[in-house]
């Protein structure tokens, strides 16, 4: 299960959605409520790098003008990834894995205690595969670039349409599971 | 030595919209010959309405028919007769360029592709209308259009011009009008700041009319 | 007095007028298919008249001019009604320049996009996998469903996105040659950078295509430095554009377009790659 989002212009999220199989979680439920509500928050501290990342210099010292960020941030050892458009469009996503979310329903571990939790949570944290998070994200990105191209929707706006959402899941199902 | 000209176009009220004088020596165009335009064009925008009238009932049918029924002065079709090769309109200089008559180098036609506006004859839009009026010193071509807007040449009368049969003359101005025309179409009709049935005030259109004259 | 029928209490729900009254498609539970995603991205030569190009787009002039009151409120309409263009071409465009060169997909006189852009090394560990994740992909299922966004997705052309263009320089270019060529059929005709202030650069075009047959001053080329505007300012170059008529060599109609950066922009340029 993952949890990825668009954010707009303005830091405001245009399109969240919850990914993955209901098999994946705990009683087939998805995410518990109270997880539910920390996603957002989580997601949005993480985009200070992904700014410091868009202009800034990556990891080996270069300009970073690619469109896929990668790893960039951990949240308790959850990896957080981000991909950027060309006009500033951001794709963030936040990974989980059944353990994890075992664990997180079942209240054993509280990703809002102590840093102790975070290295169990790192021994136990998905591992991020680039190829296939990037090619999700390239697609994403070219629903998107369709989703723009209609003239009555305007930069910033949210994405309602069911049938984006469709292809987003099925897009994840295939690439990212 | 050019035959002194005007092109004149009046809107379907009967107002002039648009003159210019062809002729180098007096091309003032805000000049007091205004005034006698103005006259001009009203007038014969009622010798049209009589003489629209006047027209037999007879050819009238002829025209939304077929044209083979009345012979073939009822439905005109006009020729294509390309800007150079116009002796007959009598000006004198068709020699400064080829018969294929190429405007200048840019060849910058508006939105119309190819080397001329059109390449193929076309079916008059006259209906029973003046389509040409000689007097001892002025012959005056009209070109009628569906929308009801006519195009008139005013040429001055040459010796040399009558050696043309009178129908070719006219089918050589109706071209020139037909091309005016044309660029009626792209530069007046196409400016958003102009009202219609207005007169034309167009840096751009007088310049390409300029331009297109200076062929004949 | 005989008694009353008893009245017939109408249950809602046994009415027989129930059926008869449809309900509105509303967006959500509509099941036509919206086409908006299964059309391709990919370029297709469409030639467009010339003539009905001028006649919308002089409507359109006529339109917003009625509708404002000062001269710089229609421009600024105007500027507007090309924002939108440009920031959809930002997008459209580069995705269009990250397909490979020998897809037809392509518009014929792109000009290359890799050369301005650095190819760095550690890039082509992603594209190989990026490649390896596609074409794993499509041996594990169906081959009708290669592509899991229909057949007409292009992601899977790709190897490489197309770099984003960080310098003025690369994202200017990009305005003089891609975007020109895709806009009116031709690069434009100069791209140059003033030497009096270090934030202005002018295009320069020597036949505008949308005023031609329009007389008098530069308002309506408004719109096609709306165009500029919004595609420089979406991509993180807020700017503007204004349009100067500036006869010369025989071009009457010559149009420079100036660009003018916000002070913003060049700072971060300072800092991000040294100031010259």
């Amino acid at each position: 299960m993952n949890y990825f989002v668009i954010v707009g212009p303005k830091d405001k999220f245009i399109y969240e959605t919850y990914l993955g199989n209901s098999k994946d979680t705990v009683g087939g439920s998805g995410f518990p409520p109270h997880i539910r509500d920390l996603l957002p928050f989580i997601l949005h501290s993480s985009l200070d790098l992904v700014y410091a990342n868009k202009w800034g210099k990556d990891s080996e010292g270069l300009d970073n003008s690619r469109c896929y960020l990668g790893l960039l941030d951990f949240f308790f050892g959850l990896p957080i990834t981000a991909y950027v458009t060309y006009s500033g469009i951001m794709f963030l996503m936040l990974h989980f894995n059944n353990q994890i979310l075992r664990k997180l329903d079942t209240g054993i571990i509280d990703p809002t205690s102590n840093s102790k939790t975070a290295k169990q949570l790192a021994a136990i944290a998905p591992r991020v595969k680039n190829g296939y998070v990037e090619v999700f994200y390239r697609e994403v990105h070219e629903l998107y670039i369709k989703t723009l191209m209609n003239p009555f929707y305007h930069m910033g706006d949210p994405i309602t349409s069911p049938l984006f959402s469709r292809k987003v899941h099925r897009l994840s199902k295939r690439y990212l599971h | 030595m050019k035959l002194a000209q005007a092109l004149l176009i009046i809107n379907k009220s009967g107002g002039l919209i648009y003159k210019k004088d062809l002729n180098g020596a007096n091309n003032n165009p805000g000049s007091k010959n205004g005034n006698e335009y103005l006259i001009f064009a009203s007038t014969l925008h009622s010798v049209f309405a009589i003489v629209s009238q006047l027209t037999p009932k007879s050819i009238q049918l002829g025209e939304s028919g077929n044209s083979d029924v009345h012979g073939d002065d009822i439905i005109e079709h006009v020729p294509y007769i390309p800007p150079g090769s116009n002796d007959e309109l009598g000006s004198g200089n068709s020699n400064n360029n080829n018969g294929k008559g190429t405007l200048g180098n840019n060849n910058n036609l508006g939105s119309y592709h190819g080397t001329d506006f059109f390449s193929s004859g076309f079916r008059s839009w006259s209906r029973g209308g003046v389509r040409q009026i000689e007097t001892d010193a002025l012959e005056i071509y009209v070109y009628q259009t569906l929308t009801g807007a006519r195009f008139v040449l005013v040429n001055t009368r040459s010796p040399a011009a009558q050696s043309a049969h009178v129908i070719t003359r006219i089918h050589t101005a109706d071209n020139l009008l037909r091309r005016v025309h044309c660029l009626y179409g792209d530069y007046v009709m196409k400016d958003p700041f102009y009202a219609l049935e207005m007169p034309i005030k167009n840096s751009l259109f007088d310049a390409a009319v300029t331009t297109l004259v200076a062929q004949y | 007095m005989s008694q009353p029928e008893p009245q017939k209490i109408i249950d809602p729900s046994s009415s027989s007028h129930k059926k008869t009254v449809k309900k509105l498609p509303t967006p959500l539970n509509t099941n036509a298919s919206s086409c908006i995603y299964t059309q391709s991205l990919a370029f297709t030569k469409n030639k467009v008249s010339l003539s009905a190009m001028a006649f919308l787009f002089q409507e359109m002039v006529s339109t917003i001019y009625k509708n404002s009151k000062t001269m710089a409120e229609f421009e600024a309409k105007l500027n507007k009604h090309g924002f939108g263009i440009g920031v959809r071409l930002l997008e459209l465009l580069n995705f269009r320049a990250s397909l490979p060169v020998t897809t037809n997909s392509r518009s014929s006189i792109f000009p290359s996009s890799s050369s301005t852009s650095a190819q760095n090394p550690s890039n082509s560990t992603v594209s190989a996998s990026g490649s390896g994740a596609a074409g794993g992909n499509s041996g594990s299922g169906s081959t009708t469903d290669r592509h899991s966004n229909g057949p007409e997705s292009l992601t899977s052309l790709i190897n490489t996105m197309k770099r984003r263009d960080l310098k003025i320089l690369d994202i200017l270019q990009f305005v003089h040659g891609t975007v020109w060529a895709y806009l009116f059929d031709h690069p434009s005709d100069d791209l140059v950078k003033s030497s009096e202030r270090s934030n202005e650069y002018m295009i320069v075009d020597n036949m505008p295509v949308f005023t031609q047959f329009i007389p008098g001053g530069v308002s309506c080329d408004f719109y096609v430095c709306g165009i500029v505007q919004g595609f420089l300012t979406n991509a993180g170059f807020p700017c503007r554009v204004t349009p100067h008529r500036m006869p010369q060599d025989g071009f009457d109609r010559r149009i420079v377009y100036l660009v003018q950066f916000d002070k913003q922009v060049l700072e971060r340029e300072g800092l991000r790659f040294g100031s010259n």
